[in-house]
Parts: structure tokens; sequence; C-alpha cells
């Protein structure tokens, strides 16, 4: 996407807020939603129409992991402490050990809690999401 | 390949919580619906236009003032006293967050408020705008609910469709935007100027305090923060009147608390019970008893955060003040339970390991002294050696470290500040080291946590340390 089509796209979205400023994360949302690679030359564009500093915005991506991975993981065990308690980590354990006829579930991510603790250990798999997993299911 | 694992067939009924129903919930289900016709045809929108025309704003302030509502964020700070603080200032500009990030293991009870009744968020969050005079209200949530983020951007479009929000809302000369702000999934933006710090374009770290967030809040202007549950009370009690709200709960802590109850329970879920509820009654008669019939061995009343009780203090009433009399905390109301069986040096190493990864980094003894935590802690049966919380070996190479005295990131070196104390001790003093040692109550609340831990199975941490393996039967495996 070249800078100008990129701050045609961001500049709707600046003016619904308050400050530019506080566009940022909604921003930074919007480009990893769309798959739009954070190089020099957007930098420098998001930073512009959020009246933000580079450096802020380099500062963002590199403390939250979501930025750093664009491509979710096919599949994320919730590792909150109501999960751990119901045997996640033996899941992690068992998944780890042995292969699934389900590919999604060789490259098994570890998140944090995902609110759903009433159905623990629960585990989001591409758009949905299992509850109650045992070792055997 | 085939191999053990397959994926079966999981009803979707089941990620939805066993529910509980109080007034809040009852009324938030009786006026659900699907346009925002229907929720005006079922009263919505009432209170927020009764505030735009006819309430003073005081006068609003005023009954929460009387129906005695104390934040449900964790503080139980008097949510009317907060809003007349806004409320106050001559500012041109003033800002209301309802804040629904959650990220704590426990609380589960946002994407059901979120989710099912959108309408009435966003009515809420109006009212309590018009209330203090603010002219930009934002509801905060982070990105696991993004299903719940685009039904309320819907409610919040057909509410400017029908100029309940925007220009000169129901009709007077009052201008209100409302904004779904979808944050990030981090368990400290969940911290109210962690969260504004965000808002503005920065990392979300906590602040410092003075100034509050009433005096100088987002963009340095005063501004409300509650919880979800706190401005839909707020709204109930606007709606009810303060006498209604006044009926259950104690004379301190009126009301009700949606609970999330979860954990080595029979039936998990959310239940709203009136304030000053038994915690017997919540986990043996609501949540149908242990697991397996196996004794309970912990509760923790107030999530993760908060410091563990045991079996002891089942008869405590479940309200702000009871619960910090006996040095715990209500938190938001996640009820987590734990039975007998389960390892607790493996549930404490699980819950350092949270506080360190969740610490922001702002603060070096909070960000250091959880560090020193979970080494020492993976390290118990070597506690005795010189320095060992300085050994970061447990750690992978990524997330060490440096320090000053340590120059090879392998080797125990140095003199570290738990070498004047010995065994379990030491894990004690970092977390007394490190507790008040922060912007924010996150080391605070890491070291209580701990502390707590340590000191209620003491026995079971010395057994690990002298056995060098779990004695205990390990974690229950449903």
């Amino acid at each position: 996407m070249n800078p100008a089509e990129l701050r045609k796209q961001l500049a709707p979205l600046v003016g619904n807020y308050p400050h530019p400023q506080a566009a940022l994360v909604p921003a930074l949302h919007l480009l990893r939603d769309r798959g739009t690679p954070i190089n020099d030359e957007t930098l420098t564009v998001i930073a512009d129409v959020c009246g933000v500093e580079t450096r802020q915005i380099t500062e963002m991506l590199g403390h939250y992991s979501i930025f750093q991975n664009p491509a979710p993981a096919h599949a994320s065990l919730c590792m909150g402490l109501i999960c751990y308690l119901h045997g996640a980590k033996e899941i992690l354990d068992q998944l780890k050990a042995e292969p699934s006829c389900d590919d999604r579930l060789n490259h098994v991510n570890v998140s944090s809690c995902l609110g759903y603790c009433h159905a623990a250990p629960v585990m989001k798999l591409g758009d949905g999401t299992l509850c109650k997993i045992t070792k055997s299911n | 390949m085939t191999g053990r694992i397959r994926l079966e067939k999981i009803s979707s009924s089941d990620l939805r919580p066993h529910l509980h129903s109080g007034p809040l919930i009852t009324d938030l289900l009786s006026t659900a619906a699907g346009s925002v016709e229907d929720y005006v045809r079922l009263g919505g929108y009432g209170v927020a236009r009764r505030i735009a025309h006819q309430w003073m704003p005081d006068k609003a302030i005023q009954c929460l003032d009387d129906a005695g509502l104390r934040g449900r964020g964790g503080g139980g700070y008097p949510t009317a006293h907060k809003w007349w603080l806004v409320y106050q200032h001559e500012s041109p500009e003033k800002y209301f967050i309802c804040n629904a990030n959650a990220g704590q293991a426990g609380g589960f009870k946002e994407r059901f408020l979120l989710g099912a009744n959108p309408h009435r968020i966003v009515e809420a969050v109006i009212s309590g705008a018009l209330t203090v005079g603010a002219r930009v209200a934002l509801i905060a949530l982070p990105p696991q609910l993004s299903a719940e983020a685009q039904m309320l951007e819907a409610a919040v479009n057909d509410g400017r469709r029908h100029g309940f929000i925007g220009r000169g809302v129901f009709g007077t000369t009052l201008d209100l935007d409302v904004i779904v702000y979808k944050s990030l999934g981090s368990y400290i933006v969940g911290e109210e100027t962690a969260l504004m710090e965000l808002i503005e374009g920065k990392v979300g770290r906590p602040r410092y305090k003075p100034p509050i967030p009433t005096a100088r809040g987002l963009f340095g202007m005063p501004t409300i923060i509650n919880n979800l549950e706190t401005v839909l009370q707020a709204h109930y009690i606007l709606k009810a009147g303060a006498a209604e709200y006044r009926r259950v709960g104690t004379l301190r802590a009126p009301g009700t608390l949606i609970f999330s109850l979860s954990g080595h329970v029979k039936r998990p879920g959310l239940y709203e019970l009136p304030l000053g509820t038994r915690l017997r009654e919540l986990i043996y008669e609501h949540g149908q008893g242990m697991m397996d019939e196996r004794p309970l061995k912990a509760v923790f009343a107030g999530g993760i955060s908060s410091p563990a009780l045991g079996p002891e203090s089942l008869d405590t009433n479940l309200d702000f003040d009871s619960i910090r009399e006996i040095e715990s905390d209500i938190g938001s109301g996640s009820v987590i339970v734990v039975a007998e069986g389960t390892c607790m040096v493996q549930v404490a190493t699980q819950l350092a390991e949270f506080f360190y990864y969740n610490s922001c980094g702002k603060c070096q003894p909070c960000k250091d002294g959880t560090q020193r935590t979970v080494v020492m802690l993976h390290n118990l049966e070597r506690l005795d050696e010189k320095s060992i919380d300085r050994s970061g070996k447990v750690l992978p190479q990524s997330l060490r470290k440096r320090t000053l005295n340590v120059l090879n990131n392998n080797q125990v070196g140095g003199v570290s500040y738990t070498d004047t104390v010995e065994g379990l001790d030491k894990i004690r003093h970092i977390c007394e080291f490190y507790k008040y040692r922060g912007d924010c109550h996150h080391s605070t609340e890491a070291a209580n946590s701990i502390q707590s831990l340590l000191k209620r199975f003491k026995n079971e941490f010395e057994d690990h340390r002298s056995h060098s393996e779990c004695h205990h039967e390990g974690l229950v495996e449903v």
C-alpha cells in the first residue's frame, strides 16, 4: 500500500477520536487485521497522521506481542490459573509428545486467560473455541 | 498421521456460563432487544433521556450516594463521590471511560455483560457521561472481545442515528460522542492509568498517583474511569431508585455483585448475589459444592491477585469490609476455588510467573522482584545456596535480565539482598522488598498473593525444599 492510500485510509479513523494520538492503537489494529506490513514508510505515515513520534510507535510494536505476530496462531491453549488447575499443562505436554491427526493441534501456542474460566480448560482453534477439553478428547 | 488426540464436536452451549440472576441481570435480560427501536419500546434510553432533560446532574449523583454504590473494580471507592469530583470541575473537556478490560484469570463476566444487552451498555455509558458533564465517552475492551466490540459499535451507530449520541443529544444542546475502543489484551492495561496512557498513544504503563484521574486523567483532563459492572449498577440505581437498590446487601455494602465462580466447583458460573452473602453459600449452595467431593483447600475471593483464604474463612461475608478484615480483597468478585490434592507450590509458581510476565517493566523493583520470586520458586531445593535468586537459570535466555554484579548469566554471583536470611524467608523477604515499590498495585498484589501462600502452606513448601519433589497428589485432573 502506498503512503497516500494509507493516509487516506487512516484519516477517517483519526477523525473519530478527540485527539489524533488516541487513534494510534486502533490504527495499528486496523493495519494488523488487514495484514499491512509496517515498514519505515508506513511508520512515518502513521506517526504523522496520529501526531506521535515514530519512536513511540516502535516502542508500542516492540512491547506488545499482538503486533509482533501478524498471523494469529492456529491453536492457542489457555494457561490461566483456572485452566492450569484443570490440567491444561498436562494437555499441553501430551500435545507436544503425541502428534495429532489435526495438524493445527501440532502447533499449539500458550495463551493467557481467554475468559472462559467456567468451561476450563479451553483452547482457541481457528475461529472457534473448544471447551472442557481433556486428554482423551 | 493418526495420533491419539482427535477433535470431537463440543456443544457451543458449554461456552455459556451458568447464570444466577439478581436484580441487575434480570433487568439487563428483560430489556435485551435486537434493534434499538425494540429496546426503546421496552423502556430503553429512558434514564439517559431523563438525565438529559429533567434531572440536574447533582440529583443523579445524590441518588447514587443514597444508594451507597461502591466501585466493583476492586477498590470499592464510593461511585457517587468519584462522579461528583469530576462533575464539580469546570473543565471544558472531561472524559468518561467504561473499563471492560479483564485479563485476569477467573474473571469472565465481561463477555456475558457486553453480549447480553449492548444497547443497555451504551445507554449506561451515556447516562454516566451526561451526569458528570463529559463530552466524550469511551468503552474500552480487549481484542479478545472483538465480537462484543462489533455489537457495541452497531449499538452506538443505532444510538447516533436516533439522536442519542452526537450533537444535541435527546434534542437538547448537549453534545456527546461514544467511542468503542479496542485496547490490547494485556492484564496491566486493565489498570486505570495504564489504560489512559494507552489511549494517549503510549505504552500502557500505570502512572504514579497523585494526581488521581478525577483531577488529571485522560489528556490531563478530569476523567471518570469505572469498571463495566459499576457503570451498569449505577444505571440500574438511576432507573430503579436508591431505596429499591438498598433492599439487598448490607448497610455499608448495599446491592449485589456478580461473582464469577470457577475452579474446583461442580457448577462454575456467574452468580449475582447480594453483597454480604457467605462464601460457604456461594460455593456449596450455588456452586453445588466441591468437585469429586474433595475438601476445600484454598480460595481466592478476589481473583488471583488477592491473598488466598482457607476453609476457616468459609463463613466470612462476601463484602468489601469483611473480606479486608481477614486480610484479603474482594476484587471484582472472581472467586477461585482450589480443592485438596492440588499442589500449592505449583499454584504459587504459576501465579508468580503470571505476575512477572505481566509486570510492565516501568518500576524495576517490581519487574526484578517478581522475576527473582519465580527463580526461587523454581529452585526450592537449592534455596539455601548463596544468591540463588540471581541465578536466573530457569528462565529462557531472552527473558533474563542483566544485573550489575552478574557478568555471566549462567553463574550465580554477587551479593543478594536475600543472603541475610535463610530458607523460605528468602522468598518472603524479597516479596516484602518490592511490595510497596511500584507506581501501581501490581507489586503489592504480587507480593501479598505469594506471601499468603507461603504462610498458609508452609509445610508444603518445606516438603518441596527438603525432598525436591512433590509429596502431594498434584493437580486435580478432570
